[in-house]
């Protein structure tokens, strides 16, 4: 063997325990590609990873405010109309599919047809928003050709999202809702499956539902708020709403505010969690 | 997320030793070493599907490492090693084992990063010039003078070390 050949072996000859745990890397994995470019709604999904790295370091605030969620009744029917959906315009990929999410779900994922789930959510949701959203306060969804809130479904990741514009007069945030099934590593709530851990309160409920509640701060006055409701028939909401959009510049995330305040608090993303209908098992 | 991932665990398991060894010798201390190949093994794991059919996965593996240990570099707030008191290789003892390692760290800590990758893969992965090459995507020519460049700089600074070394390697 050569001596420069044996010289560097020698070097690193004697390495100490790995901090590498292998589990742990599967596992943030699975969850970077369940919650994927929706946890920074509006932005790309390139600045969207950017911004797991860099946000945390712009954190400023405390923790949420204490929070008092609503006690709902769970789902029941179906919408009491027909549900007039548009036709709405379905970006396709340019490039490869993202593979097919195979993790375990709590319970069996539903059998109901694409089509029927976006209309029955749909209708379920359009009911609902009326009275959850506050005086003057209304979503633009981003469904081009759509002037109302439709759900859509991700065949590559099973799920439900409706993604849009909360507004009210000048003031917008984004606003995003994802049905899915809940995973089986995320059955027990926990808030290391939060937006941010150190932001994230848990509230169970009698029922057996479980709604994860947290916030992000990431810039001077600019906050996202998440809420994720665990229903106990296995279906996951997800409601976000911010006060800021971001737009990738470089390696960094510029962020700009867009209203003062969050127009919804996490009461009003729970109640909207908690509405009628939203639920895969109905 | 792939389906095949026990298969990632297997291979992550029988790689890992190898791969925080090279890490260790481009970036120079173990704490790096751990985070660049974390990085590694991410990238890995979302294109596992893909690499895990490759005739050599562990090609694609340390053009990963290479690469994040590059881009790391770039970055405003990393701080190389100081190394600015570089033992003496007149004044070194031989049989002294540790300070053998710190100086050979340190001399690697001197060179240009491509210059270190190269004798990195050349001399502790054992690839072969066109391998290198490959790996860095520059020619063979390339990987030549810098390991030759690399090797005059040790040469000069530790002893022992073979005059003709590359010579004998470079056909490698």
């Amino acid at each position: 063997m050569d001596e420069i050949t044996s010289q560097l072996h020698a070097t690193a000859a004697d390495p100490p325990a790995t901090r590498i745990d292998v589990e742990h890397l599967i596992s943030t994995e699975r969850r970077r590609r369940r919650h994927r470019s929706w946890v920074w709604s509006g932005i790309g999904v390139a600045a969207a990873v950017a911004a797991v790295a860099v946000v945390p370091a712009l954190v400023a605030g405390g923790p949420p405010h204490p929070i008092s969620l609503p006690v709902l009744g769970l789902p029941t029917g179906a919408p009491s109309t027909p549900v007039p959906l548009c036709a709405g315009v379905n970006p396709q990929t340019s490039g490869p599919l993202p593979p097919l999410q195979s993790h375990d779900t709590v319970r069996t994922r539903p059998t109901e047809a694409a089509g029927a789930g976006v209309a029955r959510l749909t209708g379920a949701l359009r009911d609902a928003l009326p009275a959850l959203l506050p005086s003057g306060v209304w979503i633009d969804p981003a469904l081009k050709g759509c002037s109302e809130p439709q759900f859509q479904y991700h065949p590559r990741y099973r799920e439900y999202t409706v993604d849009g514009t909360v507004r009210r007069g000048e003031e917008s945030g984004v606003f995003l809702i994802r049905v899915m099934p809940t995973p089986a590593d995320e059955a027990v709530p926990s808030c290391r499956h939060a937006l941010d851990p150190d932001n994230c309160e848990v509230v169970d409920y009698p029922n057996g539902s479980a709604a994860l509640v947290s916030s992000m701060v990431a810039g001077p006055g600019q906050r996202q708020l998440w809420v994720m409701l665990l229903r106990p028939d296995g279906t996951s909401v997800l409601v976000i709403t911010s006060n800021f959009r971001g737009e990738p510049g470089g390696n960094r995330l510029r962020t700009s505010k867009t209203a003062d305040e969050p127009l919804l608090t996490v009461e009003q993303l729970a109640a909207i969690a908690w509405a009628p209908g939203l639920t895969l098992y109905p | 997320m792939p389906a095949d991932i026990e298969g990632y665990r297997e291979y992550v398991a029988s790689r890992l030793d190898p791969l925080r060894r090279t890490a260790y010798l481009l970036c120079g201390d173990w704490h790096t070493a751990d985070d660049l190949v974390s990085m590694a093994l991410v990238r890995l794991l979302r294109h596992w599907r893909r690499v895990s059919a490759m005739d050599n996965p562990d090609a694609y593996v340390r053009r990963v490492l290479l690469r994040v240990w590059l881009d790391e570099r770039r970055r405003p707030w990393r701080r190389e090693a100081a190394w600015a008191d570089v033992p003496d290789g007149a004044a070194r003892s031989a049989t002294d084992g540790a300070a053998d390692r710190l100086t050979i760290l340190a001399l690697l800590a001197e060179l240009p990063a491509r210059r270190r990758a190269v004798l990195v893969l050349r001399y502790f992965c054992d690839l072969s010039v066109e391998e290198t090459a490959r790996e860095l995507g520059c020619t063979t020519g390339t990987v030549k003078s810098q390991a030759a460049r690399a090797i005059e700089a040790l040469r000069g600074r530790l002893v022992g070390v073979p005059a003709t070394h590359e010579g004998v390697r470079a056909d490698g």
